[in-house]
C-alpha cells in the first residue's frame, strides 16, 4: 500500500479507538443519581420532569385534561393535542398497554 | 497470432449518423512480428488497434488474439485479456496526471494484487531502461512531452505482454525524441514480442527491422 | 484484500481534496446534527423512565363536566374494598402561579414531617434540620424555585395569596438537592394542612388518591373495576403514563427525523447529481483503467473503498463530536429545544444514555445510501466500452 493508505489506516484505527475511549470514559463517569431521584418521586409522585415539553406550565401528565388547563401561560387555552393522557380505551381494557 | 476475420466496424449503427470505420478487413499478423499500419487520419487504424486490443467489439467478423476469441468474449474476461498479453501506448499517453509516474506505472497491476517487492523491483528495472528513475515520484504534469511518453511505455510494460500497440506514438514529439522511440522499439522488437504501430510518420516506413508496412484507406487495406 | 486498490482508492480521495474535504464535512456535520438530538432525547427518555417505576401504579382522579375537580375522601374506604389493592393514598398537589415572575410552581403535601420521612429526607434535601422542619411549618423547595424567589426578593420566606386574599407566609426550610433538579426543579413541599389552606380547597377533598397494587399483573384489570365503580373518574395507570412520554419525545425527535429525512435527500440528490454527471476528468480516468486492463468490479471496488472510508470517517466523527457535544458540553442550543424553554429552567446534567440501536439505525440510514450513491454512476460508466469513455 502506498503511504497515504498506511496514513488513513492509521487514522481510521485511531477514530475507532478514540470512539472507543470516548464512550467508554463517558460510560464510566456517568452520574445517574438514580437512588436519590426514586427516593425523591416516591415522596412527591409527580412523575414529569420540571422541563416544558409541550405541555407548559403543566407539571402532571396526569393532571392534563381531556380539555387541559392550562397552555403556555396558565391564562390561554391549550393547543397541543399530544400533551394529554387520554384515556380512550374501551371499557374491558382501560389501560392502552398491559403492564408486563 | 493475430487474425482479423471479415472485419466490419460500424459506429452509431441505425442513426443518422451512422458511419463505417472499417470495411471487411482481413488480416494476419504472426508472433514476433513488427508491423506499421500506416494512413491518413480517419483511415480506421485505431478502430483497428482498439479491436485488436479487445477495447471495442467489431460488428461483424471475428477477432482472434493468441488463439482467443477476443470479439466474442465477455467484458470481464476482455479485461483479463488486457491485462495479461496487451501493452498498449495511446496517442495522448492517457496517463492520470495527478500520479505520481510510479502510481501511473503500476496501475495495470493493480487489481491482480502484485507482490510488492517484485513489483518495486520491475518498476525500478524499468525505470532504469527508460532512464527516468529521478523521476519516479514526479507528478505526470510535472514531466516533459518525452517523459511522459517513456513513462506511458513503461506502463504498458509492466505486465510483460506479448503484443505491444502504439497509436501515433511520435505524433506528439519532436524529431530527437520520435528518434529515440524508434531506439525503444528496436529494443522491444529485439525482445521478440508482437508490435503493432499505427502511424503516419514517414519515420518509420523505410526502417529496416520493420517486417510490414500496411496501407490503410477508408477503412480498408489497400496493399501489405 | 487487495492493499493496492485500497492506496488508490485513498490516494484518488487526496487527489480531488477539496471536493472529498467537502463531503465529509457536510456528512459529518449531518450526522452531529443528528445523533446529537437523537442523544439528547434518549437521555431525557431514560431520565424519565429511570423513576417510573417508583412512581404510583395507579392514579384515580375525578372529572366533573369535563373538568378535573377534587375527588372525596369518603371514596377511598371503597377503593381499598377492591381485592389487589394493597393501599390507597390521597394526595394533595396542584399549581401556584407565581404573577410576578409569570411561573407556575407545583405544591405539593405530605402529612406531615413525619418521623416516618426523615431517611429520605435526608437523602434527597440539602443539609435539613428535621426537627426543626417539623416544629414550624415550613416548606422545602426545589432550586428552581429558590432562584426565581431571591429575584423577587423573597430571602427565605414567601407569602403565598389565599383564594380569599389574604396572605400566608411560609418559612423555606431548605432546597432539594442538585442531583435531582430535573425532577425538583419547580417544586414545593409542605404539610397538607398548609397546602389545604393556600388552596381553599374543602377538607374532605382531596386532590386525586394513589393505589399501590399488590401484583402488577392486576393493574389493567383493577384500573377496569375502578372505571366501573366510579363512572366519573379518570384512571391513569404506570403504563399509560410511560406510554405518554414516549410519545412526547417520539413526537419531539420524529420532528427531527423529518427534517433529517428531508436534508439527508437533498444531500444524496447533490452528490447523486454530481457523480452521475461524472466530471470527464473522472470519467475518463474510468475508461483509462479499463483500458489497461481493470474489470467493472475492479474499478467498482475501488470506488467502494472511497465511498466508505469518507462516510465511515464521517459518521465516526460526527457521533464523537456529538457525544462530546451532548455529554460534556451539555447540548448548548439544541437542549433548549427538547426542554422547552419555560421561565423555571432546570440546570441539570444529560445523563448517559448509550443507545446501540441508534447508532444502527443512523448507520444503515446513512453510509449504504452514500455509497450506492456513489457506485451506481460509476458502474453505468465502467459499463461501457473502454474506447467510448477515452473519446
Amino acid at each position: 500500500m502506498n503511504k497515504l493508505g498506511k496514513y488513513f489506516l492509521v487514522l481510521l484505527f485511531v477514530l475507532l479507538g478514540l470512539f472507543a475511549i470516548e464512550t467508554l470514559y463517558m460510560y464510566t463517569t456517568a452520574k445517574h443519581h438514580k437512588t436519590i431521584k426514586n427516593e425523591f418521586v416516591k415522596i412527591v409522585g409527580l412523575p414529569d420532569l420540571a422541563i416544558s415539553n409541550g405541555a407548559n406550565f403543566i407539571r402532571h401528565r396526569s393532571y392534563s385534561d381531556t380539555f387541559s388547563l392550562f397552555s403556555n401561560g396558565p391564562e390561554l387555552l391549550e393547543y397541543f393535542p399530544s400533551t394529554f393522557t387520554y384515556n380512550f380505551a374501551k371499557k374491558n381494557n382501560p389501560a392502552r398497554i398491559q403492564t408486563p | 497470432m493475430i487474425e482479423c476475420k471479415n472485419i466490419t466496424k460500424v459506429f452509431n449503427q441505425n442513426k443518422r449518423n451512422e458511419q463505417t470505420a472499417l470495411k471487411n478487413i482481413n488480416l494476419e499478423i504472426k508472433s514476433g512480428e513488427l508491423v506499421v499500419l500506416k494512413g491518413a487520419s480517419g483511415s480506421g487504424k485505431s478502430t483497428l488497434l482498439s479491436l485488436i486490443a479487445a477495447l471495442s467489439k467489431p460488428t461483424i467478423g471475428e477477432m482472434v488474439v493468441d488463439d482467443k476469441r477476443v470479439s466474442k468474449m465477455p467484458d470481464n474476461f476482455t479485461a483479463m485479456f488486457r491485462r495479461q498479453n496487451i501493452g498498449f501506448i495511446f496517442q495522448k499517453y492517457n496517463l492520470i496526471s495527478t500520479l505520481s509516474s510510479y502510481e501511473n506505472i503500476i496501475l495495470p497491476t493493480i487489481p491482480s494484487n502484485p507482490d510488492e517487492i517484485e513489483l518495486d523491483k520491475r518498476v525500478d528495472e524499468l525505470l532504469k531502461m527508460f532512464d527516468i528513475t529521478s523521476k519516479k515520484e514526479s507528478h505526470i504534469k510535472n514531466l516533459s512531452g518525452g517523459e511522459q511518453q517513456r513513462v506511458a511505455i513503461a506502463r504498458a510494460l509492466i505486465n510483460n505482454p506479448k503484443i505491444i500497440i502504439a497509436d501515433e506514438p511520435t505524433a506528439n514529439l519532436d524529431e530527437k525524441l520520435s528518434l529515440e522511440f524508434i531506439d525503444i522499439i528496436k529494443e522491444l522488437k529485439q525482445q521478440k514480442r508482437t508490435i503493432i504501430i499505427a502511424t503516419h510518420d514517414p519515420l518509420f516506413f523505410n526502417l529496416d527491422f520493420v517486417d510490414r508496412v500496411i496501407e490503410m484507406k477508408d477503412g480498408q487495406i489497400l496493399c501489405s | 484484500m487487495n492493499h493496492f486498490l485500497i492506496g488508490f482508492a485513498i490516494s484518488s480521495l487526496f487527489r480531488r481534496g477539496a471536493k472529498s474535504f467537502f463531503t465529509i464535512f457536510i456528512f459529518t456535520s449531518l450526522i452531529f446534527l443528528l445523533s446529537s438530538i437523537l442523544f439528547i432525547s434518549n437521555s431525557i427518555k431514560e431520565e424519565l423512565f429511570i423513576t417510573l417505576k417508583s412512581l404510583p401504579q395507579i392514579t384515580v382522579q375525578k372529572l366533573q363536566a369535563g373538568r378535573h375537580t377534587n375527588i372525596e375522601i369518603s371514596k377511598i374506604d371503597k377503593l381499598l374494598k377492591l381485592n389487589g389493592v394493597q393501599s390507597a393514598i390521597p394526595r394533595i398537589w396542584g399549581y401556584y402561579y407565581f404573577e410576578k415572575a409569570g411561573v407556575n410552581f407545583s405544591i405539593v403535601g405530605i402529612d406531615s414531617f413525619d418521623k416516618q420521612y426523615k431517611k429520605s429526607f435526608e437523602a434527597i434535601v440539602k443539609d435539613v434540620d428535621f426537627d426543626e422542619l417539623y416544629k414550624n411549618n415550613s416548606m422545602i423547595v426545589g432550586e428552581g424555585v429558590d432562584k426565581v424567589l431571591r429575584e423577587n426578593y423573597y430571602q427565605g420566606v414567601f407569602n403565598f395569596i389565599k383564594p380569599d386574599g389574604e396572605l400566608k407566609k411560609i418559612k423555606i426550610a431548605s432546597t432539594f438537592k442538585s442531583a435531582t433538579a430535573l425532577e425538583s426543579n419547580d417544586i414545593i413541599l409542605m404539610p397538607k394542612d398548609l397546602v389545604l389552606e393556600i388552596f381553599g380547597m374543602n377538607k374532605n377533598e382531596v386532590t386525586d388518591i394513589v393505589l399501590e397494587i399488590a401484583n402488577p399483573e392486576e393493574i389493567p384489570t383493577i384500573a377496569k373495576k375502578i372505571k366501573n365503580l366510579f363512572p366519573d373518574s379518570k384512571v391513569i395507570t404506570n403504563s399509560d403514563l410511560r406510554v405518554s412520554y414516549q410519545n412526547i419525545f417520539d413526537y419531539k425527535s420524529g420532528m427531527f427525523l423529518a427534517l433529517f429525512i428531508i436534508s439527508a435527500f437533498t444531500f444524496f440528490m447533490i452528490v447523486y447529481d454530481k457523480a452521475s454527471g461524472l466530471s470527464s476528468e473522472e470519467k475518463r480516468e474510468i475508461g483509462i483503467l479499463k483500458a489497461l486492463g481493470w474489470k467493472i468490479d475492479d474499478v467498482l471496488k475501488a470506488k467502494f473503498y472511497e465511498a466508505f472510508v469518507v462516510s465511515f470517517i464521517s459518521f465516526l466523527v460526527g457521533v464523537m463530536l456529538a457525544l462530546f457535544f451532548v455529554y460534556t458540553l451539555q447540548a448548548p442550543l439544541l437542549k433548549d429545544i427538547f426542554i422547552g424553554y419555560s421561565r423555571l429552567k432546570p440546570v441539570f446534567d444529560l445523563p448517559f444514555a448509550f443507545d446501540f440501536q441508534t447508532l444502527f439505525l443512523l448507520f444503515f440510514l446513512t453510509i449504504p445510501i452514500y455509497i450506492a450513491a456513489i457506485i451506481i454512476p460509476s458502474w453505468r460508466v465502467a459499463s461501457m466500452n473502454a474506447d467510448e469513455v477515452m473519446r
